[in-house]
């Protein structure tokens, strides 16, 4: 059995399947496939995700509708049933953190800083960490005394709930503007606010 | 019965907050140039819609919902449940001039009890069925809500009341038998409170958040321990 996944356009399935069936991953139950009739998942969609989702139709519709192309292993599909990963949309990996601190920025140097880092139990540690470490886009935060984040635990792949260890460093981001950059901005959203007012005016013209 | 980590299906936490909104300004790229995100999670944000009347995207660890009256953020990773915070503080700091009325705190957890006993059993604890089995045949619990009386914060300007959902969960859970408790701690100026600014409420966000956080955890743990 192949477990590709199709480039899913609705009203092409016909042309990728040569049976009138058509195998769905429900990927909420892991590996679990469901066979369902082809004119289900493309006539009666209402039906399709009430029957096979709870609280994620308004994805589930959306996705059905996408022509959004995940991958294509289309080489390696079976000519009698095709194998699709439903829904289309890849949803979010889950992270599961088994150690997560907080910490606090102490003492920069060239290619490291000193922080101290509590934990979820309060247990307090003082560590160097390599600037390396570090997101580049962090870079500009790393300042004595900034809080940042660093979890260590693992990603579970959403589709295959494949599991990999993880770690990362994350810089808290509360920014205060300057009265300049909050009257560049509002000239900035007056501007978007007018173009798209615009646009759906037309829109509305054009319907 | 403990808390089992392999049998937890979903959390969830999410912010929501309710005020007088401008949905196109929320985009990837704001968020970004305000230094809110960083510039490579804006550029790879899945957007969904840009309108006037409703702006919503993803990011790789949350997702976000903005409508005229609703700004709402929530993440199912729980390494960046305080980044959310982060995300909604950040935000409303630099808008601060934004109306904000009330603050929803929530913790979504799905959990697979994988029995089927021992799920029922859990239903007929939290909705005994002497009285219901007087009227209805063979009564199940369909969902229970419990809500405690507002407790006020004259300090914050904010009363604050925690709201419990508990309902059957079969379609997310592999076994079919699990349950979904959502823990909503509802925030709501009090009433001699003038609105101005986002400030009164996105300060009791940053000051409840981690006894709030707690709160929600103990409660979903306790009543995990109740499953025997």
């Amino acid at each position: 059995m192949s477990t590709g996944v199709l480039e899913i356009i609705s009203d092409k399935l016909g042309e990728l399947d040569k049976t009138n069936k058509i195998r769905v991953m429900d990927y909420y139950k892991g590996r679990e496939f469901l066979e369902v009739e082809k004119t289900t998942a493309l006539l009666s969609k209402e039906t399709f995700f009430d029957e096979y989702s709870s609280r994620r139709e308004l994805d589930f519709y959306k996705e059905i509708d996408s022509s959004e192309k995940i991958f294509d292993e289309k080489d390696n599909l079976s000519n009698e049933t095709n194998i699709i990963q439903f829904p289309l949309n890849r949803p979010l990996d889950k992270y599961i953190t088994s150690k997560s601190f907080h910490g606090v920025v102490d003492e920069i140097y060239d290619n490291f800083f000193k922080a101290s880092l509590v934990d979820e139990l309060n247990e307090r540690y003082v560590v160097e960490i390599e600037k390396s470490k570090l997101h580049k886009e962090d870079l500009d935060l790393l300042n004595v005394g900034a809080l940042f984040y660093w979890n260590i635990g693992k990603i579970i792949d959403a589709i295959s709930q494949n599991q990999q260890n993880d770690s990362f460093i994350r810089f808290r981001r509360i920014p205060v503007w300057s009265e300049k950059k909050i009257r560049e901005l509002n000239i900035e959203v007056d501007e978007l606010s007018k173009g798209l007012l615009k646009e759906t005016t037309n829109e509305s013209k054009a319907g | 019965m403990t808390l089992n980590k392999s049998k937890i299906v979903e959390v969830k936490h999410g912010i929501v907050l309710v005020g007088n909104f401008n949905p196109v300004i929320f985009q990837p790229h704001w968020f970004s140039e305000s230094g809110i995100i960083r510039k490579e999670e804006a550029d790879s944000a899945k957007v969904e819609v840009v309108h006037p009347e409703v702006s919503m995207f993803k990011l790789d660890w949350m997702r976000l919902n903005v409508q005229p009256m609703i700004f709402s953020v929530d993440t199912i990773q729980d390494a960046y449940y305080e980044i959310i915070r982060d995300f909604s503080v950040g935000t409303f700091r630099l808008l601060q001039h934004t109306p904000l009325l009330q603050l929803g705190i929530n913790y979504n957890f799905i959990y697979d009890i994988g029995d089927k006993k021992k799920w029922n059993d859990f239903g007929h604890k939290l909705t005994p069925k002497e009285l219901w089995g007087k009227f209805l045949n063979e009564p199940g619990m369909s969902a229970i809500k419990v809500e405690e009386k507002p407790i006020e914060h004259d300090e914050l300007g904010c009363k604050e009341t925690t709201k419990i959902s508990i309902s059957p969960e079969s379609k997310l859970t592999k076994s079919g038998y699990g349950i979904f408790i959502q823990v909503n701690n509802h925030f709501q100026l009090i009433e001699k409170q003038k609105i101005r600014s986002a400030t009164t409420i996105i300060d009791t966000l940053e000051k409840r958040w981690d006894d709030v956080m707690s709160k929600s955890k103990d409660i979903v743990e306790n009543l995990i321990g109740e499953i025997s």
